[in-house]
C-alpha cells in the first residue's frame, strides 16, 4: 500500500514547514481494536475547488513495515527517508536501520 | 686655308660626302629640333630608398598611381573545433532542513474539519503512532521553509 500520510492538525495532505517548525505525521490509527493506516487523497471537486478526504485502511497483520519518505511538494526535492515497524495490537511504533 | 674649296669634290661626293652630310644634318637636328621629354623611364624600388630620383624631381611631372583594390571574402565557416565548455552552473538553491527527529504513540481525536489533533486520553478517539518532523535553523548555511507531503509505503 502507498500513499500520503496525513500531518496533525492539518486538513491537506502537505504542510508548510517553516524554520523550526516541528510537525507529526500520522502514520497509524489505532481504535476499535485495530490499526488503521490514514491516507490521503487529493481531490478536485471543480474549478478552484479541492479536497482531502481521508481514506482509512485497515492493517490487518500483526505488524508491518512502513517507509516514509519526505520530499517537497513543490520541487519534489528529497529530504530524508526512514523505516519503522508498526505493532497493531497493541498500537507502538519503532524505529528500523 | 683653301682646303674646303680645294676638296669640295671630295667633301661632297662618294662615301666622304654621305658621311659629312649625315653629321651635319644631326648636329643640326640637335640644335635646332626640339628634344622630346624622356619617356618610358621606370624605376623599381622595393625596400629600398631612392635619392635623386628622376621621377620625384624636377617640374611639370605627372605621376600616376594605380590603384588596386583587391577583396578577400572571410574564410567560409567550416565545422568548428570542439571546445571544452565548462558545464552550466545549476542554480543554487537552498534546501531545507527537514528531519525525522522522532516517534511516539499519542492519544488523538478527530476534529470537525476532518484533521486529526493530539489532546487528553480522556477525549480521545482512539491513539496514533506518528512521527516528529522538524526545519531546524542552521549556523552554517541559509534556512529556508518548504512545502512537505510524506509518502508512506507499507
Amino acid at each position: 500500500m502507498r500513499g500520503t500520510a496525513p500531518w496533525l492538525t492539518s486538513t491537506s495532505d502537505v504542510i508548510r514547514f517553516r524554520v523550526d517548525d516541528l510537525h507529526s505525521a500520522v502514520l497509524g490509527i489505532a481504535m476499535n481494536k485495530g490499526l488503521y493506516v490514514p491516507v490521503v487523497r487529493r481531490v478536485t471537486f471543480g474549478p478552484g475547488v479541492v479536497g482531502n478526504p481521508v481514506d482509512l485502511n485497515s492493517l490487518n497483520c500483526e505488524s508491518s513495515t512502513v517507509t516514509v519518505r519526505l520530499t517537497n511538494d513543490n520541487t519534489g526535492e528529497f529530504y530524508c527517508e526512514a523505516r519503522f515497524e508498526i505493532v497493531t495490537n497493541p498500537a507502538s511504533i519503532s524505529a528500523l536501520q | 686655308m683653301n682646303w674646303p674649296s680645294d676638296n669640295w669634290k671630295f667633301l661632297f661626293a662618294g662615301d666622304g660626302g654621305a658621311a659629312a652630310l649625315a653629321f651635319i644634318g644631326n648636329v643640326c637636328k640637335r640644335w635646332f629640333w626640339p628634344q622630346p621629354p624622356e619617356q618610358g623611364a621606370n624605376l623599381t624600388a622595393q625596400g629600398a630608398s631612392v635619392h635623386d630620383s628622376p621621377v620625384a624631381s624636377g617640374s611639370g611631372i605627372t605621376q600616376s598611381r594605380d590603384t588596386h583594390n583587391y577583396y578577400y571574402p572571410p574564410a567560409a565557416a567550416g565545422p568548428q573545433p570542439a571546445v571544452e565548455s565548462p558545464p552550466p552552473l545549476e542554480p543554487t538553491r537552498q534546501k531545507a532542513n527537514v528531519k525525522i527527529v522522532g516517534f511516539k504513540k499519542i492519544a488523538m481525536r478527530m476534529g470537525t474539519d476532518s484533521a486529526s489533533y493530539k489532546c487528553e486520553p480522556a477525549h480521545a478517539h482512539g491513539e496514533a503512532v506518528v512521527i516528529d518532523v522538524t526545519n531546524d535553523a542552521r549556523q552554517e548555511s541559509a534556512n529556508v521553509e518548504a512545502v512537505v507531503k510524506a509518502i508512506v509505503i507499507y
